[in-house]
């Protein structure tokens, strides 16, 4: 019973300090972000975006800037997309490495590049691009599925390794062994592109603002202003030596365009009251 | 007998010529000929008018939120300004005084507002003085103020205020006035360079107790670009070193020392600067090779003078202003000092004047004033002046792209020159263990003692004297910095500690 109690606990333990985020170890306390101040639900409210960090000791950081984007109109995509990228994880079969070995990859491309930021059109084509391999990619691994199925069929054995000899097979035999191949190369081409496109579309919902930029402090701090900020959702990244160290996601609000609103407001009410107070007056 | 009459007659005619060439000697040398320069207290309305004269140095706009901006548009500065002077007589002559305390002051400030620094001390007696408006006897009139404040919040409320003396009052109208929200909503619809407070900067979250004990300065700095400067082509108003100049040469001497020209003596500098020296050193009149104009004149204890007010002895210096070449419109008087002696009341007034909105600053003289005039009571004993006059401006984006460089990169650049002043102002010595502060003290303490942060135009005569150079001038403790706007290089550094007492002698 003991022994049961000790073992819950260290499970809670190593699962409550999993759950962590994780920083850094020699940036613990060497920097301290005074700007932006996050209000309500990680909110600023600004025009520009000041940031301002307080630097108590000199590491190598880095800081990046990156604006999340909204999704993209086409939400019926979005779903699909999100639908096959959870049915993509299947059990796949361990291939012969001289199988795999045999596919020629090095003319494999897409028709995009991972670019900072996007037209809002090229981001709806990369989307499109996207859904459509990876439903090309499920078909493939379907179609291959099978392939593999007829060829373990016909050709299984209990020896870790077979040798197929070409010459000797009946054309059915050939046919099977050809659709394998066919299907394998087909799968690892379309697996190749999927690789390529992935970190493009993942990109298009952020744009990178700023960055990355060395945090070098003038005067204890280091100060920048992005100017002329998009109202939006924004990821503050921050990164030592190529690790991330913490990220920082918050909101972006217009503050002056609704202030001026307010004041907008005041002013013609404040009108409408004179001409009401000119028009008592009158009768 | 013919010849001893003609003898006679020929003595007497010469008796008869000495007495009137005498005559007209002593009439040219009497008191009367002063007048030509002299002005009159009756006879001194300058064209050049006073509300402009008396004109803040800095203007400030509060967006609410710890946003504010720099204003440099003379357009929207006289917006404000003939906002201010349209009802400050109102307000004066009804004269509802209240005081408030730091506090409540404070928050005035960080509401949508504008700041008005004054260049120099007045109270609000010498602006009654300045407007002809008469007030009730309130203590709080005399005392010298720095700054003005109106509020969009308080639209019918003058806030005024002197730091030193932690005074805080306001004057209260009778009606609101909405023209002030109107001034702040174009300004804030316009871009924009952004400026902070230099507190909310240092922001108390990022002070360890044991770096500082308290961090306060209400002084604003920009934190998004300006816009570009660009560098500005000038003339000089007077060349000596060329010979077409000789009619205004006249000109000069005429109104200097009267049409009688036989008492004049020329000297000639190495540099080519030029001094007219009227009889025995009586009165001098200098052109500088760097475009200077200097006068000055001894007074003779024969002369009578009388003692004048603030306005009408900034009249009497303005009417002399005008006598010596052109006036720049945007003239306005920077400083003013009065010394008193046994005898005389002396008033030195300083002037500035602005180029393409900004003020010009001289190398090398005194807060780097354009002109200064002191006044012996009623008459003018000293008067310098160096002007530039606007040919062209010169683009700089293709050779300085990054822009102007910001406040704290400066300070960072030149650490050095910064920290070798500011010890010896607070008088820090590196080797004394007392005042070795920690570095991020040291480093707070400077910015603490950063102020009148301003975008200006620089002038120095032997760098380029063709060229007004864009320049930040700001103030830390008791030295004054001028750095190049795009490279920050240091161009002058100068101590502003104590006022400098009003010099007659010559540079």
């Amino acid at each position: 019973m003991f022994k049961r109690v000790v073992a819950l606990l260290f499970g809670l333990v190593l699962i409550f300090s999993m759950m962590l985020p994780v920083f850094a170890n020699d940036s613990d306390g060497a920097y301290e972000v005074v700007e932006p101040m996050f209000g309500n639900n990680n909110e600023v409210i600004t025009k520009n975006l000041f940031i301002n960090i307080r630097i108590y000791e000199e590491i190598p950081l880095e800081m990046t800037l990156v604006r999340v984007e909204p999704n993209i109109a086409n939400a019926v995509v979005r779903e699909k997309i999100s639908t096959l990228e959870d049915s993509s994880a299947r059990m796949m079969p361990i291939l012969e490495i001289e199988d795999v070995d045999e596919v020629d990859l090095s003319e494999v491309s897409v028709a995009y590049e991972l670019k900072d930021m996007y037209e809002e059109d090229e981001r709806r084509e990369i989307a499109e691009a996207y859904l459509t391999l990876l439903q090309d990619k499920q078909n493939a691994e379907e179609e291959f599925i099978r392939a593999y199925d007829r060829y373990r069929e016909l050709f299984y054995s209990d020896e870790l390794k077979t040798f197929i000899e070409l010459e000797n097979l009946s054309y059915y035999e050939l046919e099977v062994v050809n659709g394998y191949k066919k299907a394998l190369e087909n799968m690892m081409v379309l697996n190749q592109q999927y690789e390529l496109l992935k970190p493009i579309y993942e990109s298009i919902f952020e744009t990178l603002v700023f960055g990355p930029e060395a945090v070098v402090p003038e005067l204890l701090f280091y100060r920048t202003t992005i100017e002329d900020i998009k109202p939006g959702s924004y990821k503050l990244i921050f990164e030592n030596d190529g690790d991330l160290v913490e990220t920082k996601e918050f909101t972006v609000k217009a503050g002056l365009e609704e202030e001026k609103l307010k004041q907008d407001t005041k002013e013609i009410l404040s009108n409408v009251n004179n001409v009401i107070k000119e028009t008592e007056e009158d009768k | 007998m013919n010849k001893e009459f003609f003898k006679s007659v020929l003595l007497a005619g010469l008796i008869v010529l000495t007495v009137v060439m005498t005559k007209n000697l002593l009439a040219s040398k009497t008191p009367d000929a002063v007048t030509t320069i002299e002005v009159s207290i009756t006879d001194n309305e300058s064209s050049l008018n006073i509300e402009r004269i008396i004109y803040p140095q800095d203007f400030i706009i509060g967006f609410g939120g710890g946003s504010y901006t720099g204003v440099y548009s003379e357009e929207t500065r006289d917006k404000i300004w003939n906002l201010i002077t349209d009802i400050l007589p109102a307000y004066l002559s009804q004269l509802n005084l209240e005081v408030v305390d730091e506090e409540e002051f404070r928050a005035i400030e960080k509401t949508r507002s504008v700041q008005l620094r004054l260049p120099f001390s007045m109270s609000l007696n010498d602006f009654g003085d300045v407007y002809q408006v008469e007030s009730d006897y309130h203590e709080f009139l005399n005392n010298p103020i720095k700054k003005i404040l109106v509020s969009s919040s308080q639209q019918n409320r003058i806030y005024f205020s002197n730091d030193d003396l932690k005074q805080y009052f306001y004057l209260k109208g009778a009606l609101e006035d909405e023209r002030l929200s109107t001034i702040i909503n174009k300004a804030s619809a316009l871009p924009f360079t952004e400026y902070r407070r230099v507190d909310s900067l240092i922001n108390f979250k990022a002070i360890k107790e044991d770096e500082v004990q308290s961090f306060h300065n209400e002084e604003i700095i920009p934190i998004t670009s300006t816009k570009e400067i660009p560098f500005i082509k000038v003339t000089k108003e007077i060349d000596v070193s060329t010979e077409y100049q000789d009619s205004e040469v006249k000109t000069f001497l005429i109104k200097a020392f009267g049409n009688s020209t036989d008492f004049i003596k020329r000297l000639e500098e190495i540099d080519g600067s030029q001094t007219y020296i009227y009889g025995y050193g009586d009165k001098a009149l200098r052109l500088g090779v760097g475009g200077e104009i200097s006068y000055q004149e001894k007074i003779q204890a024969s002369t009578e003078t009388n003692a004048v007010s603030f306005k009408e002895g900034l009249d009497i210096a303005l009417k002399f202003i005008e006598g010596y070449g052109n006036t720049p419109n945007s003239l306005y008087l920077s400083d003013y000092q009065v010394v008193k002696n046994d005898v005389h009341e002396l008033k030195a007034y300083y002037f500035d004047y602005r180029v393409r909105d900004l003020n010009v600053y001289t190398k090398n003289k005194q807060g780097g004033h354009a002109l200064e005039i002191v006044l012996t009571d009623d008459l003018v004993t000293k008067f310098t002046k160096n002007v530039r006059w606007y040919v062209k401006s010169i683009n700089t984006s293709e050779i300085w792209s990054e822009g102007p460089v910001f406040i704290e990169t400066l300070i960072n650049n030149n650490f050095d020159i910064v920290s070798q002043n500011f010890n010896q102002d607070n008088k820090i010595n590196v080797m004394d263990g007392e005042s070795n502060w920690r570095m991020t003290t040291y480093v707070l303490r400077i910015m603490q003692s950063l102020r009148n942060v301003e975008l200006t135009y620089y002038l120095d005569s032997e760098l380029d004297n063709e060229r007004l150079i864009p320049a930040w001038r700001l103030d830390i403790a008791d030295t004054r910095y001028y750095f190049h706007v795009y490279t920050g290089d240091v161009l002058q550094v100068e101590k502003i500690g104590e006022p400098k007492e009003i010099s007659l002698s010559r540079r």
